[in-house]
């Protein structure tokens, strides 16, 4: 059985957990292709209009995954119980894509993260293998491989970003959503844009993650979703080392829409940027706002000096 | 004496009118520019009506009025009916084309999608309160690059690699212009960009969870620019009717409706030579702040509205 | 900090600022400030003053609560929720607090009360003079009024648009209103509804045997709030339809939608603060809509598709989907919401709304579905 994966949203944060467990229980994946404009154009078709670039993205890469894989794989994620909740979209999101596909020769297999009702990321991704024919132990065994294989992908990417720290420069740390950080029509323009002018780059994802949830509070205290506690952690851990940040946000992205006024009002003497994204096509300009960004806080630095 | 009806349609752009016959023949007609004074536009129409019509043979009896200042034209020429856009439209088009399943529309600011069975609108979606991809935005486009929007199809057509513009926001999209522009893309390739993106934003908004099936007929004043016509054509993969009277049917409705209302009233072309005002007041009862509309016919008034709830009420007569 | 006495508010929600004052004054012995009837200048100093793009509800409730501590309140109330709404609370109190204003909020949330025992430790912080009995003992009129203000408002939808004389039911409606502000207790509470139901029970109405259906769904506060929709229930009522909406507090929090005692039992036991308010039920309306949905779609949307489909199964002529612009719930349960519309083949209007919605838009909007139903029932009729 092919098993296919959507490369987008939760898969920027879960892609070692999720193809390691697959690799495991003797199953083949399929990956669908790095986003383009045809992923865009079939997002856009099969998406709500007033959806976030990001969820739009994601039903595009349902759609060139037919034909190609037996099954697509699209958890529900709702809730890490008392680490935060998750956006209602991924709450939703297996739900919606079954509707939306509803007349496409596409099967979809998922599981359920939801510590609320008790249900551990353990206990859904073993039932998920026993779904998928396989032991009660094997499909364990097969989701702690897994998490060791993503905690030593998180640990390279914290290494990855420690050298960057080291290094001499203008660093700015972007603060998004995976999946917005790492996609080829978000993120990675404003990533390799940023390279190209002298900047280097920090990512908010690339931080220890546990950590941040604990100490978010140092800037605001009730956030309920984990991701926007661990983003709000990440600026706390950095907010000495850096000269700017960047929130970068999908239009219109529900908790970001309230967590970067609640940034803007909490984290004062650092240059902030606001980066808001509707489409890849609607990108104008941000080369350009990119540049007077990384210009300004020059200035600010040898004026300082 | 015949028994004749009158429809007017009066958008923001533009304000048309016709005349039927009890079988629903087109008896005179007329089209142009709203140019901001509806009044003054339906006045034109009116007196243009009076005289392509035969008054010696036909009489109008009932009136009709359809479109954003129907309320205002239909105190006016004490119309029988006053009806919105979009049922004036649904009617008006399943009239002439009895066959049609979907309407697709983009007028000045608005863009609708109507879905209809065995003659009947059964479904029917408009564009969610934005003016995004409509008439006015590509107006306002084409002033932005030099070009008359009446030549916009043409200059479409000519392009081979039309330029992806973002439409789904007017705030997004003028911005990805400016930048498109500066970036040094062709003019015609923008332009043909800017079609593509009317058709697809259309198609991803408004359609969204209908079916569209053929035939398909596409009116509104958007309907005459055959880039946008192309665009639809091609991601539909079906043919696209466009009605060279396309732009009447709402009038062509308003008109129907009226006869079909049984209310007849007393009409006279004379209204075109009377002086019409509105006054705005504004309603002090309440933060609120309503803006009430009274409408006078030579300094009497004879309708008035606007009033959320019963203590801006203004009464006729009182 | 904030000294006794202490002075509540909470942003208007329809007429809900009834049942709550009620409860603030008898239950907790405090005073409370109704905010002002909320006016197109509330929304639009709410919206000056919140994040550009943050659903409309925010910016209501900021203009209500502006307008509240210009009237004089000093302590705020904000509930959680499981979508936008749980950060609502900490974001409104930094922006007040940035503006200069003083008060206290108190922030019905999970990350403040884990339970309801917290939940009444914070009361008493805020009302010292209150004690269990004293709530315990405003519980009931409170619940009361809110389930038979709901039955009214109900029996309203479905009749106003039928009544003979213009204003009859909502002249009625209002009297009841002041009837209930001036309620002590349950008594009243049940007086003054049996005088409204037997004042409107003997309004003229002219209704045709099959008048026309038209059930409202969508999204929790929009949907509940007559200011933020553009009194659309009213307005398609008025264009002579029966208007059928069963999302309200009673429904969504106070009754429990099993019929069997004993399930319902159950229900008010497993009672989750965490669903808190809007998806409270959602496990009993899942199994009804199981061939649509797997599990809980966030906040109200289990809802709003049960309903939808209940009303599209009893044949209603056509459904209004209400949101605000970028409702993530709401939003991801559209595509469910377009295959009930057609396996049912039943029209679905689809509003959603931020501070700039003109009254315009959606009165053209309205008025085009009633005419599109309205042929439609005349077509299938003959």
């Amino acid at each position: 059985m092919k098993i296919g994966i959507p490369r987008a949203l939760l898969y920027y944060r879960f892609d070692t957990l999720w193809r390691t467990f697959f690799q495991e229980l003797g199953f083949e994946t399929v990956l669908s292709p790095v986003t383009d404009k045809t992923i865009l154009d079939e997002g856009s078709r099969y998406s709500i209009d007033e959806n976030c670039l990001s969820s739009k993205l994601f039903f595009g890469h349902i759609a060139v995954l037919e034909g190609k894989c037996d099954a697509v794989f699209v958890p529900r994620i709702a809730n890490y119980g008392k680490e935060g909740i998750m956006c209602t979209r991924f709450e939703a999101l297996y739900d919606t894509a079954v509707n939306t596909f509803r007349d496409k020769d596409l099967k979809f297999i998922t599981c359920d993260v939801d510590l609320q009702e008790k249900k551990t990321e353990e206990a859904a991704f073993t039932s998920l293998g026993i779904e998928l024919g396989c032991s009660r132990e094997k499909s364990l065994g097969a989701y702690r491989a897994a998490k060791t294989a993503d905690r030593n992908s998180q640990e390279k990417k914290i290494r990855y970003q420690e050298q960057q720290l080291e290094k001499e420069g203008i660093k700015i740390l972007i603060v998004g959503h995976s999946y917005n950080l790492h996609d080829e029509y978000i993120g990675r323009p404003i990533i390799k844009n940023l390279y190209n002018l002298n900047a280097i780059p920090l990512l908010a994802d690339a931080v220890d993650l546990d950590w941040a949830r604990r100490e978010y509070t140092a800037i605001c205290k009730d956030v309920p979703w984990m991701v926007n506690r661990e983003l709000v952690g990440a600026i706390h851990q950095y907010r000495d080392k850096i000269d700017g940040l960047i929130l970068l946000t999908a239009f219109p992205c529900g908790p970001d829409s309230m967590l970067n006024e609640m940034i803007i009002r909490r984290v004062k003497g650092l240059p902030i940027l606001n980066l808001l994204l509707d489409s890849q096509d609607g990108n104008a300009g941000i080369e350009t706002r990119l540049e007077s960004f990384v210009d300004i806080i020059r200035f600010r630095k040898e004026a300082h000096i | 004496m015949k028994k004749a009806y009158l429809g007017i349609d009066i958008g923001s752009i533009s304000t048309k009118g016709v005349i039927i016959d009890e079988d629903k023949n087109i008896l005179a007609s007329i089209y142009l520019w709203t140019e901001g004074n509806p009044i003054g536009a339906s006045k034109k129409v009116i007196a243009s009506l009076g005289e392509m019509l035969d008054q010696d043979n036909y009489k109008v009896v009932a009136a009709g009025t359809t479109g954003s200042a129907r309320k205002l034209v239909g105190a006016m020429c004490n119309a029988s009916i006053v009806k919105n856009e979009i049922t004036a439209h649904a009617v008006g088009t399943t009239t002439l084309h009895p066959d049609v399943r979907t309407i697709l529309e983009i007028g000045g600011q608005d863009s609708k999608i109507i879905c209809v069975e065995n003659g009947v609108a059964v479904d029917y979606a408009m564009n969610t309160l934005c003016a995004a991809g409509t008439g006015s935005f590509l107006s306002s486009q084409a002033r932005r690059l030099g070009v008359e929007v009446e030549e916009f199809g043409k200059i479409a057509l000519s392009s081979q690699n039309p330029t992806p513009i973002a439409a789904r926001c007017t705030v997004f999209a003028e911005s990805d212009l400016v930048h498109k522009i500066q970036m040094g893309h062709k003019k015609e390739d923008i332009i043909a960009g800017l079609c593509h993106a009317v058709a697809n934003n259309y198609l991803n908004n408004i359609g969204k969870g209908k079916k569209i099936l053929p035939p398909i007929v596409f009116q509104g004043g958007v309907s005459k620019n055959q880039g946008v016509v192309k665009a639809f054509a091609d991601s539909l993969g079906e043919e696209i009717i466009v009605d060279e009277n396309g732009h009447l049917m709402g009038c062509y409705g308003a008109a129907i409706l009226a006869m079909g209302s049984g209310v007849e009233r007393e009409f006279s072309f004379d209204v075109a030579d009377m002086d019409f005002t509105t006054k705005e007041a504004i309603c002090p009862h309440c933060a609120n702040h309503c803006e009430i509309i009274c409408v006078y016919r030579n300094e009497e008034l004879i309708d008035a509205w606007g009033n959320r709830c019963e203590r801006g009420e203004i009464k006729v007569g009182s | 900090m904030i000294k006794p006495p202490y002075r509540l508010s909470y942003p208007q929600l329809g007429n809900y600022d009834v049942p709550i004052r009620h409860f603030v004054l008898h239950g907790l012995g405090s005073d409370y400030v109704t905010p002002p009837p909320m006016t197109k200048h509330t929304i639009e100093i709410g919206a000056q003053n919140s994040p550009d793009f943050v659903c409309a509800p925010f910016k209501c409730m900021m203009g209500c609560y502006l307008e509240a501590l210009e009237k004089g309140a000093n302590v705020l109330i904000q509930t959680g929720g499981t979508c936008r709404l749980g950060y609502y609370g900490e974001l409104h109190e930094q922006i007040l607090r940035d503006m200069g204003y003083d008060f206290e909020m108190m922030n019905i949330n999970l990350a403040n009360y884990h339970n309801i025992f917290g939940l009444y430790k914070g009361m008493k912080k805020i009302a010292p003079q209150t004690n269990l009995f004293k709530i315990l003992k405003a519980l009931p009129s409170t619940a009361k009024m809110i389930i038979q203000m709901d039955k009214v408002e109900d029996y309203m939808r479905q009749n106003m648009g039928f009544e003979i004389h213009d204003g009859d039911f909502e002249r009625a409606h209002k009297t009841y209103l002041a009837d209930l502000r001036k309620a002590k207790g349950l008594k009243d509470v049940k007086k003054a509804y049996a005088k409204v139901m037997d004042t409107m029970e003997n309004i003229p109405i002219n209704k045709p045997e099959h008048p026309l259906r038209v059930g409202i769904v969508g999204e929790y506060f929009t949907i509940m709030d007559p200011e933020s929709n553009h009194e659309i229930e009213k307005k398609i009522a008025k264009m002579g339809a029966e208007v059928h909406r069963w999302m309200n507090l009673s429904n969504s929090i106070v009754l429990c939608p099993d019929k069997r005692t004993l399930k319902k039992l159950k229900g008010y036991l497993t009672y989750d603060i965490r669903k808190f308010p809007s998806s409270l039920w959602y496990k009993f309306q899942l199994k009804q809509v199981s061939k649509y949905a797997k599990y809980d779609m966030g906040s109200s949307g289990i809802s709003t598709i049960t309903l939808a489909e209940e009303y599209a199964k009893r044949g209603y002529d056509g459904l209004i989907h209400v949101k605000s612009f970028g409702c993530m719930p709401e939003m991801d349960i559209i595509p469910v919401l377009h295959n009930i519309s057609a396996d049912y083949k039943i029209p679905i209007l689809y509003l959603s709304y931020d501070t700039q919605t003109s009254d315009t838009g959606i009165e053209t909007r309205l008025e085009a579905f009633y005419d599109m139903i309205d042929m439609r029932k005349e077509v299938t009729k003959s």
